[in-house]
């Protein structure tokens, strides 16, 4: 008898019977393609987990989340922006949060970045009534460098950004940062209680394993002490893995620069970084928003990297003030 | 057999053999038990304590419990405890080869959940011993056989997530370099190698294994 065999029957006498990690919703909640509850767009070939807040018609606020293979849930706070007389718009992107899961293969290549350009437009246009309608990007993280890539695209589409602490805007950019914020200490806690688990979740492909074994990791970001001032752990759906290694293969095989014709875009661009985070910084602010024609540098204080879920507070109100300028 | 002892590197790693030793059949002749402490690198850092007694058979062959556990500052929420048996199967003049299986228990504790995980190993070795030294090739894999998991951190962002026995979810494979030498009663040892996901699948995200052990015998 098989070792496994025995085991399985060992359990089944306890009453034990072993789950299948890839039974849908046991170990990462259920995407669209499989609830069909969720609220949903079909753009550009695939099924996006999305979500609107307001009155249709009015001025257009896209919140791009971070990661990449992050989700809006912890953005959500935005929403209340709809009160105040905007449209605001929440998606996961590509293969990620409640998204559909997609093959690895659609983010090959070099044109991985302009997939994820051309699906936010696409979610621009599913919910964009009128050609008058003013649209604003609000971007973090690896969001606000999607809303760069795409301003750098298409600068006549977008009447406004929000940018909060995008790494960088080129892949040099990008390394830089990184390596201050991803500072590795291999005898800590944090970092052994996601590496320790990696023996138990290997060689295995399927996408819900994969997005399960990166929320290990969770305890390394948020760990006490961060270099990115997290207070603690933030609200997520779902690690998209896929979808991160794919664009980081993507960055690192091919580069990237989101600012070769950031010139041709006037609005100003609300920039925020964090107080709390030692690994950005108002040098590295001033470094990265250098390419924008005009900026508007602003901090939020008391607050870590995902100033949006633990610096709303502080960052709301700078947000009205932008938004209300450009109206 | 005189010349039947064992020397037990090893120690460590989950499973299997990453950390863990086979015995060195040569190094001591009338030896009957040897402790042995490691440090080094397996997937992630780690230290590691293990034991085993010479079996009275007709070849060389020994039987051990082996503990490893991972650097931080929580001292036992993470480990992993292997009961091994090892024998020296082929042997002709200075050359040598060992099967190494075990069987064991392994902890995960972290804000994300906790896990028990049911694991078995092998590891086969072959190579060059004599009295004072050997040098070795190792292969081994280790397979979680089934696993329960308690979310933590996890329950809060998906409060439906399932907590209970799971079905294997993987194990890995590695390949390495063994060398060791007799220093007195104490044998040092010294393990590099490349580690994989099942069926080489995939790479931790240290791919790399290396490891330090002290071995005592009494």
């Amino acid at each position: 008898m098989k070792p496994f065999s025995f085991l399985t029957l060992t359990l089944g006498l306890l009453g034990c019977s072993p789950a299948d990690p890839l039974s849908p919703g046991l170990l990462v909640p259920l995407t669209v393609a499989e609830d069909p509850t969720l609220p949903f767009v079909q753009v550009n070939g695939t099924t996006l987990h999305a979500e609107a807040f307001g009155t249709p018609g009015d001025p257009m606020v896209v919140l791009i989340h971070g990661g990449p293979g992050g989700d809006y849930r912890s953005l959500l706070k935005a929403a209340s922006l709809a009160d105040e007389g905007y449209f605001v718009v929440f998606y996961d992107q590509r293969g990620t949060g409640l998204s559909e899961r997609v093959p690895k293969s659609q983010f090959a290549g070099a044109e991985a970045i302009s997939l994820m350009v051309n699906d936010l437009d696409a979610v621009i246009g599913h919910y964009r009534e009128a050609d008058s309608q003013k649209v604003f990007l609000f971007g973090h993280s690896w969001g606000a460098m999607l809303a760069t890539a795409f301003i750098n695209q298409f600068p006549e589409k977008v009447q406004g950004a929000i940018l909060s602490e995008p790494g960088g805007l080129t892949w040099p950019q990008v390394e830089a940062y990184l390596s201050r914020s991803n500072k590795i200490r291999l005898f800590s806690e944090e970092l052994n209680d996601a590496l320790f688990p990696e023996q138990l979740f290997s060689g295995r492909s399927e996408h819900e394993i994969l997005d399960y074994k990166a929320a290990y990791f969770t305890s390394v970001e948020n760990a006490p002490g961060n270099p990115i001032g997290n207070a603690g752990p933030y609200p997520f759906w779902r690690n998209g893995a896929v979808a991160f290694d794919a664009l980081f293969e993507t960055g690192s095989t091919y580069g990237l620069d989101f600012t070769s014709n950031l010139n041709s875009f006037q609005p100003p661009v609300l920039f925020l970084y964090s107080e709390l985070n030692t690994a950005y910084g108002r040098a590295w602010a001033e470094e990265v928003s250098a390419p924008f024609s005009a900026v508007q540098l602003s901090v939020v204080p008391g607050s870590g990297h995902e100033m949006l879920w633990f610096g709303w507070e502080g960052f709301a109100p700078q947000v009205r003030t932008y938004l209300s300028s450009l109206k | 057999m005189k010349n039947t002892i064992f020397l037990l590197l090893g120690l460590l790693v989950p499973g299997l053999s990453t950390m863990a030793q086979q015995v060195n059949w040569r190094a001591f002749d009338s030896v009957n038990t040897v402790v042995g402490v490691q440090i080094g690198m397996d997937i992630n850092t780690a230290y590691g304590l293990s034991v085993a007694n010479r079996l009275p058979m007709g070849i060389p062959a020994a039987a051990g419990i082996e503990y490893w556990a991972p650097f931080g500052n929580r001292f036992i929420d993470d480990w992993n405890l292997m009961a091994t048996m090892q024998g020296e199967l082929w042997r002709k003049g200075s050359w040598s080869a060992t099967l190494k299986p075990s069987l064991g228990l392994r902890r995960v504790e972290s804000p994300v959940a906790k896990i028990v995980s049911l694991n078995a190993g092998l590891s086969v070795s072959g190579g060059y011993l004599t009295n004072r030294w050997g040098a070795l090739v190792e292969a081994s894999v280790d397979q979680s056989l089934a696993s329960h998991l308690q979310h933590g951190l996890l329950k809060e962002t998906y409060p439906s997530v399932y907590d209970g026995w799971y079905k294997s979810m993987g194990g890995t494979a590695r390949l390495g370099l063994l060398a060791n030498v007799a220093l007195g009663q104490n044998l040092l040892s010294v393990k590099l190698g490349r580690s994989w996901g099942q069926f080489f699948a995939d790479s931790p995200t240290i791919p790399w294994y290396a490891s330090v052990s002290l071995v005592r015998y009494f």
